[in-house]
């Protein structure tokens, strides 16, 4: 009988890796093939040699390519689907993490105002026609939503310690509140805007068009780093989850942990938001169809939505880009998208837990 | 021959606020005992367990773990030493009642978490024990109240500890599930040696199962010491204003309580 729970254990871990490595797959196949698709229709395969061949700086492998394709993929169409990749990765990483941490199936990434700090900054740039100097130039809006993004992080932590504790309830609310006021802001600036008030919505609604090298390079570090933290963390969070209290009961130093993971995850969403604008849905779904897959473990949940996150918003864009003429703004894709199926997953599960 | 004394609180005191929630506690908890700590909403037991086992911090006052300061140890060591069952259980997640007992085993291992085939055996045996096995992989948000209680039980025996606090472990139980729990404790500390610090409600349970008593009023220690010299009407009466008769049962050794409602 011991030998059996232990079998069935060890048989659940194996699954969940292959999980994980499916995912992987399908990530790395669909970036060939998303790649791929557009104006201008290449093969995957002939995408993976100008991959190949400019990783390893080989021009051999590039014999007999076209240098339109090759230049399509290495300068439009690869940073997008990689910032894209990036920031699915960040916003559903960081929306496991905040669910778990704030014991709360609603928390998304952008619960404590994080986004909202981004989209002012982002807006005082565009309505004030900013223009940063020098090679930074192309990164003035992203730049301006990052510290907007830690502005409004920075403000949020600060109502919400109390007595050199955080509270999980003060958070949310400071969240709501700081997020309610710059809110506001944001409406005075497009209201007063006129003519300029499109770019402001249109930064607003999230998208990867015209994104480049340098947006990938923005979020990269901060994705990264901070999706190895968070699985660093994965095991405590899981005690976490249960209450500060059981946390502290099972040897977790609660305090420690929960700021690391917060300032890592607002830091994640905050990279995230300064390159592609607020993409909804993401943070909040993708979390929750990934524990339905493998269940709550953050061990393997948080890197299970990472690449999930990461393959849905690149196929989200490619989608966005390609279905009709003009382009949809990738965020109300997902949700238009993911929201329905969503919808539908929900209900079949509530009625098979019914009977 | 006296018991070695495992914890030993010196001048606890903790405000929150400015209202003091334990007041001047001084206690000797000994290897082996079980100990009821007992009292009217709102005397400080939750309290005092909170601080024993190092949940909370004392604004003023020390805890001695084995002689040493229980601040001085790292959290994970401490868990391997004390568990804790809380009086609300409630998960929000729907991990498997595996997954939550396996939990008990963090405070042992690795960063990385994997339980060894070792582990797995002591968490085979504490749902045993608990008689959750029948449900391992089933979702602990899916459980009644009773079933959750003896996991989150099963949990705390999985971390090996050499003092069990209960924390009004079983009030939300109903009577069988009660005793039944209480008695899969009572064999714990009999059999293994486990100390038992539980913070009850049923004067009748607490007389049934413990053996020494600590009676908690407004934040201090109102009288404690084993039950044939502190189990008793008059002391009862004191600290709850209730009259009771006490029989001891002459074969079990056990007390039993009866609430004389009319007769105060």
């Amino acid at each position: 009988m011991q030998s059996k729970l232990i079998l069935v254990q060890r048989k659940k871990e194996k699954q969940r890796l292959l999980v994980l490595l499916v995912l992987a797959v399908l990530l790395t196949a669909g970036c060939l093939i998303f790649t791929g698709l557009g104006v201008i229709k290449i093969p995957p395969w002939e995408i993976a040699r100008i991959i190949f061949s400019s990783l390893t700086a080989d021009g051999t492998a590039l014999a007999g390519l076209d240098d339109i394709h090759r230049a399509v993929i290495l300068e439009i169409r690869l940073p997008r689907i990689l910032t894209a990749i990036l920031v699915g990765a960040g916003l559903a990483t960081a929306g496991a993490v905040f669910q778990g941490l704030l014991m709360n199936p609603l928390a998304d990434p952008y619960t404590l105002g994080v986004s909202t700090g981004a989209a002012f900054g982002a807006a005082l740039a565009i309505f004030f026609g900013i223009f940063l100097p020098g090679g930074l130039g192309m990164l003035t809006v992203p730049l301006f939503a990052l510290a907007g993004a830690l502005l409004a992080l920075g403000a949020v932590y600060g109502l919400a310690l109390v007595n050199g504790t955080l509270a999980v309830t003060n958070l949310i609310l400071a969240g709501v509140i700081v997020s309610a006021i710059l809110s506001a802001a944001i409406s005075f600036l497009k209201s007063m805007a006129g003519e300029g008030v499109g770019s402001i919505v249109f930064w607003l609604m999230g998208s990867f068009a015209s994104r480049g090298w340098h947006h990938v390079f923005l979020c990269l570090l901060p994705v990264l780093a901070g999706l190895l933290i968070c699985c660093y963390y994965a095991d405590d969070l899981n005690v976490l989850s249960l209450g500060s209290n059981a946390a502290r009961q099972l040897g977790v130093d609660d305090g420690k942990v929960i700021t690391i993971l917060l300032v890592t995850c607002s830091l994640i969403t905050a990279a995230c938001v300064s390159v592609s604008g607020i993409v909804g849905f993401v943070g909040l779904i993708v979390p929750h169809l990934m524990r339905m897959l493998v269940g709550p473990d953050h061990r393997i949940l948080i890197p299970v939505s990472a690449v999930g996150g990461a393959l849905l918003l690149s196929g989200a864009d490619t989608i966005a880009r390609n279905l009709l003429a003009t382009e949809i703004p990738v965020g109300v894709l997902t949700t238009l998208l993911g929201g329905p199926f969503f919808c539908y997953i929900f209900k079949m599960r509530a009625k098979r837990q019914m009977f | 021959m006296e018991k070695t004394v495992l914890i030993k609180t010196d001048n606890l005191t903790l405000c929150y606020g400015k209202h003091p929630a334990l007041q001047t506690v001084s206690l000797d908890i000994r290897e082996g005992g079980f100990y009821g700590v007992l009292g009217p909403n709102g005397s400080g037991k939750t309290t005092l367990i909170n601080v024993m086992c190092g949940v909370l911090k004392p604004s003023a006052g020390r805890v001695f773990w084995q002689g040493r300061e229980l601040r001085f140890y790292r959290r994970r060591h401490i868990a391997r030493s004390f568990a804790v069952v809380p009086q609300d259980c409630s998960i929000n997640f729907p991990f498997t009642v595996l997954e939550v007992v396996m939990m008990g085993r963090k405070p042992h291992l690795g960063r990385l978490g994997r339980l060894t085939d070792e582990d797995l055996g002591i968490v085979y045996s504490c749902m045993e024990h608990c008689g959750v096995l029948d449900y391992a992989e089933k979702a602990v948000t899916s459980l009644s109240g009773g079933e959750r209680q003896r996991v989150i039980l099963a949990r705390a025996l999985a971390q090996t500890p050499q003092v069990l606090f209960l924390d009004e472990a079983t009030s939300n139980l109903d009577i069988s599930h009660k005793i039944d729990l209480l008695k899969l404790i009572r064999r714990l500390n009999t059999g293994q040696g486990v100390t038992v610090i539980a913070a009850l409600h049923d004067l009748n349970l607490a007389g049934m199962f413990c053996d020494y008593f600590i009676y908690m009023e407004k934040g201090q220690v109102a009288c404690e010491g084993p039950g044939d010299l502190v189990f008793n009407e008059k002391v009862i009466k004191q600290i709850f204003n209730v009259q009771v008769e006490i029989d001891k049962h002459p074969v079990t050794g056990r007390y039993h309580l009866t609430l004389l409602p009319d007769s105060g």
